[in-house]
């Protein structure tokens, strides 16, 4: 068994075709401009979205800890003595949600397998995602596993910050890595993620030299890490390792901020002062980078 | 010839004159008046002289067509690829406009390949001989009406040649000298021949969605003459491109339900079918010319053999993500084998096409009927009426009251045909329909060897989610008695905002889980019903889910359902979810409607509603495999929301934004407001 946050059909950016995407909860890192705030702590977590909140009071009497008051006909929610029991989230409740349940490998493989058609007529397949999926190392590797031996593609999306003993045992069941590549300067990586990307660049290095395919992913985040040495540094991995097949450049989108709030989490000021990426000349990075590497990049 | 004119003035045919053209004819359709009339037409029958026109001859109507074209002016534009329109104007009073002394029911695709093939005067001469040798009254009748008919065709052509050839159009003048009186002799003369036909279809007898059909099939051998005669493959896709355009020019932009145009082939569909077994290289030209003109009209339809060659197929999706909700695609294999399992030819299997709201016809040789089944009203009515133990007991009572009002139905059908009737109906059809000019009678009349009678329900997932809730919530957990519970619904829902908010909770149909053996149950259970309804020799009833937009049109006179639709709301459309259900991805939604026994009908549709644009492999791989999983069509909308609602507010600035509506495209900005809504609440991937 292991924790995941939501299981989406149909992705397709995600790796090649049409595909299912397994979100496993829990991460590492704490990138400031993560957009899965929901993926980040291992246990369950409730969000509360107000502005889908109708007053009813129907969660009012559910919780043991009275953190649902309903004050002067408006609804008014207290997560402080909250205690994560979950009784509060009501049939047709459009506020309250919680992040986060427990699921066996063959429970997602077989609900995956519904799109097998799909799948083998788009070239698509299963991928993990998160979170950090390595993260939940014996899980991650079972559900790999057990794609294989239902003849699925593998993918998995990795910060690579994770043990590379256990990205060991992962090869013989991962057909392509979506690596994560988020800044060029240590001191800088540490500052935005949390973790400085010794490990990472050696997980990196790691999966190329044992002959598995990669496609680097690169957040584009405006005033953090929007340089030309990031740039450089994205176009010099992709010219070092050979089994990089393309490099995919993330613009910056919002969706994440109010899922802050949902969660009761803070939100970094600067990331939040951002807006959407607009402001970035996305097409001139691409043509930037582009102009220094042969290898394939697009924007994802 | 027009043509070549362009061609010693610049030594090529130039692209740019061509585009002018199409760009300069597009805006005039957009300039067209939606609340202007076909004036003539009006004029002439509102004023129809009766010592002339005597209502007890037995050729009334083919002689008030034939003073009518003889009447009716022949404007030409010099921009005209094509030739052939109609004078619109606005009058006083629109009261009894359109007149329907003479109209049609339209809804069928004519044998223009035997028009090209034989011309009109081939035509009639077969129906003299055939008259002469059964010299019983009706078929002189019908051979009599026959001359006088295609004689005014031949004099309105004419007409039409002068009018070109004094705007310097030689080549449609030269078409029109000849056809559609004589065969065509080029691809250029068989389009202008059957544009001629189809505007007197349409516009003068009057009546909605004429289709083309198998137009890659029928127009192949003009195809490959014109090849042979050294034009290129680009001035093909031009001459189509310019015929495709006249199909906008007739039928207005209004929606057929609101704010009418006051015209009998008001918003009409027009419809080119492609494909099938032999896709050939006159169906990528039409493929290539549809995108070319992207307008709401033709409506493409690519009938997909699951063993078509690759490149047509790629070339399908290319052209879908372009042309989006102005294309269909039906999977054709899954068609002919229902057709040979109901007893058809091979031959006629093969050879059937789509046209107007997702139904079929055996190509020419048919006409159609279309019969709503009240499957929401009905399913009230047994649940509310009758204490039941299981869901199939309820699902038996359904079907029997549902099969009882259909059998009622196709009575009156059988006893509604009278010959007066057909003449009047079928003046100008019968030239080009079934048997008609073999056996010397009209299609209703005897004319027609086979009969389709379209069979459809509508709001699957409505009554499916509905026997969901009664399963769950009286049966399995009994949280209620049968009564207790109905009864909740039939206050819909009045102080018991709980229980609303429960069955609105509870799992739906088009999440790819278990709740969907419902879907299934009830579909099956509908398409054997009809299935089993035996109709004398060559009369089909054909099961199809689809609800055209009963959906909402039906929806206030229809209590609360058990699964929490409250009185008056709309109900589900075609083969969806409940509107906004559907929440697990697009690949689930297939899944789900892929259980419902889609092999099993012919008719009905499927759509697909996109936020953004799709890449052709992604629709490719989407729609191959609801197709092998039995999916019978599919239609897309690629909407953003930010779009359509900047359209609510600023509708000039989005004339040509179409969106999918039930089985078509439809304007957007032409629709009233609670369509507009309803399209915007779809769920979008
Ligand atoms: S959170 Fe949900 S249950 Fe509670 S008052 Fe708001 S809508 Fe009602
Ligand atoms: S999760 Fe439990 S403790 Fe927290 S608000 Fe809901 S009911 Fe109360
Ligand atoms: S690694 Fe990914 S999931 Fe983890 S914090 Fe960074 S962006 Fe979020």
């Amino acid at each position: 068994m292991g924790k995941v946050f939501n299981i989406q059909k149909f992705c397709t950016s995600d790796g090649p075709g049409i595909r299912t995407t397994v979100f496993l909860k829990g991460c590492p890192l704490r990138c400031v401009w993560c957009h899965n705030p929901e993926s980040h702590s291992f246990s369950d977590e409730l969000s509360y979205n107000s502005d889908n909140c109708i007053s009813c009071g129907r969660c009012v009497m559910s919780c043991p800890n009275q953190c649902h008051k309903i004050i002067n006909g408006g609804h008014v929610f207290d997560r402080n003595a909250c205690r994560s029991c979950f009784r509060c989230i009501q049939p047709a409740c459009k506020a309250l949600k919680r992040y986060g349940y427990e699921i066996s490998a063959d429970e997602i493989i077989q609900d995956a397998m519904k799109d097998e058609a799909f799948y083998r007529n788009s070239g698509g397949g299963i991928t993990l995602s998160g979170g950090e999926p390595f993260a939940q190392p014996e899980f991650c590797v079972e559900i790999l596993k057990k794609a294989k031996e239902n003849g699925l593609h593998t993918c998995i999306e990795t910060c690579g910050h994770i043990s590379t003993d256990i990205l060991a045992q992962s090869l013989d069941f991962v057909d392509l890595y979506l690596f994560d590549y988020k800044e060029t300067d240590p001191v800088k990586h540490t500052e935005y993620t949390g973790v400085d990307n010794t490990l990472i660049l050696e997980n990196l290095r790691y999966i190329n030299s044992v002959g598995k395919q990669i496609i680097l992913r690169c957040p584009l985040i405006p005033t953090f890490n929007d340089t030309k040495e990031h740039f450089e540094g994205i176009a010099d991995i992709a010219n070092k390792y050979a089994n990089i097949i393309k490099v995919e450049i993330e613009p910056y989108h919002d969706f994440g901020c109010n899922k802050y709030e949902q969660l009761g989490k803070a939100i970094n000021e600067q990331i939040k002062s951002i807006g959407v990426s607009e402001k970035t000349n996305i097409e001139g990075v691409l043509a930037y980078i582009q102009d220094k590497t042969s290898k394939p990049v697009i924007i994802a | 010839m027009y043509f070549s004119f362009i061609r010693t003035l610049f030594g090529k045919i130039d692209m740019k004159i061509i585009n002018e053209k199409l760009n300069y004819l597009k805006e005039l359709v957009f300039e067209s008046d939606n609340t202007a009339c076909f004036i003539e037409r009006e004029k002439f029958l509102n004023n129809l002289d009766t010592s002339v026109y005597n209502v007890e001859s037995l050729n009334y109507h083919a002689n008030i067509l034939a003073g009518m074209l003889d009447n009716v002016s022949v404007p030409v534009d010099e921009n005209d690829i094509f030739v052939g329109r109609v004078v619109e104007g606005v009058l006083d009073s629109f009261e009894g406009v359109p007149n329907r002394t003479l109209k049609s029911n339209g809804h069928m695709s004519p044998e223009y390949a035997r028009l090209w093939q034989k011309g009109y005067k081939g035509i009639l001469a077969d129906i003299k001989k055939n008259a002469e040798q059964r010299s019983d009254e009706k078929s002189m009748v019908f051979y009599e009406n026959a001359r006088i008919v295609v004689e005014a065709i031949r004099r309105y052509s004419k007409r039409y040649a002068d009018a070109a050839r004094s705007k310097g159009l030689t080549r449609a003048a030269d078409a029109l000298e000849r056809v559609p009186y004589e065969p065509a002799y080029d691809l250029y003369s068989a389009l202008q021949g059957a544009w001629i036909v189809h505007l007197i279809a349409s516009c003068y007898v009057g009546a909605r969605d004429y289709a083309f059909g198998r137009l890659d099939q029928s127009l192949y051998p003009y195809y490959l003459k014109e090849l042979a005669n050294g034009t290129t493959k680009e001035e093909i896709e031009d001459i189509l491109a310019g015929f495709f355009i006249k199909t906008n020019e007739i039928c207005g932009r209004t929606s057929w339900n609101y704010k009418r145009k006051p015209i009998l082939c008001n918003s009409s569909k027009q419809y080119v079918n492609i494909g099938g077994e032999n896709p050939n290289e006159l169906s990528f030209a039409i493929l290539a010319a549809a995108k070319k003109v992207n307008m709401a009209q033709p409506q493409i339809v690519v009938l997909l053999d699951s063993g078509a060659n690759e490149k047509f197929t790629d070339a399908t999706f290319e052209a879908l993500t372009v042309l989006t909700d102005k294309m269909n695609v039906y999977s054709y294999t899954s068609v002919k084998s229902f057709l040979l399992e109901k007893g058809l030819s091979e031959e006629i299997a093969s050879d059937f096409t789509y046209s107007a709201c997702c139904t079929f016809d055996l190509n020419h040789r048919n006409i159609r009927e279309e019969y709503f089944l009240p499957s929401v009203q009905t399913f009230c009515n047994v649940i509310y009426e009758k204490d039941f133990d299981n869901i199939n007991e309820i699902v038996e009572a359904y079907f029997d009251a549902l099969r009882e009002n259909l059998l009622e139905h196709l009575d009156l059908v059988q006893q509604k045909v009278s010959f007066t009737k057909n003449r009047k109906a079928f003046v100008l059809d019968a030239l080009l329909i079934g048997d008609c000019t073999e056996k010397c009678r009209y299609p209703l009349n005897g004319g027609l060897t086979y009969h389709v009678y379209n069979v459809f329900f509508s709001g699957i997932a409505t009554v499916a989610d509905s026997l969901a809730a009664i399963d769950k919530l009286v049966f399995e957990e009994k949280r209620f008695t049968y009564r207790e519970f109905i009864d909740i619904v039939k206050s819909n829902y009045q102080g018991n905002d709980d229980v609303l908010a429960f069955v609105t909770s509870l799992p739906k149909y088009g999440n790819d889980l278990s709740v969907d053996k419902y879907a299934a149950m009830v579909g099956e259970a509908f398409v054997s019903m009809v299935n089993s309804i035996s109709l004398p020799k060559g009369k089909y009833a054909i099961p199809g889910f689809y609800s055209l937009d009963k959906d909402n049109r039906w929806a206030k006179d229809i209590p609360a359902t058990p699964d929490g639709r409250l009185w008056g709301d709309p109900f589900s459309e075609n083969q969806s979810p409940t509107y906004g259900a559907d929440r697990n991805g697009i690949t689930s939604l297939i899944n789900s409607v892929s259980r419902l026994p889609l092999e099993k009908t012919a008719t009905g549709g499927f759509n697909l509603t996109f936020s953004g644009a799709v890449k052709p492999e992604i629709l490719k791989a989407l729609v191959t495999t609801f197709f092998e999983k039995g999916g019978l069509h599919v239609g897309i909308t690629v909407l953003s929301r930010r779009e359509l609602e900047d359209a609510m507010k600023t509708p000039d600035k989005y004339k040509s934004l179409t969106v999918r509506l039930y089985g078509f495209s439809e304007y957007f900005i032409n629709m009233p407001e609670w369509q507009q809504r309803a399209i915007l609440n779809r769920t979008a991937y």
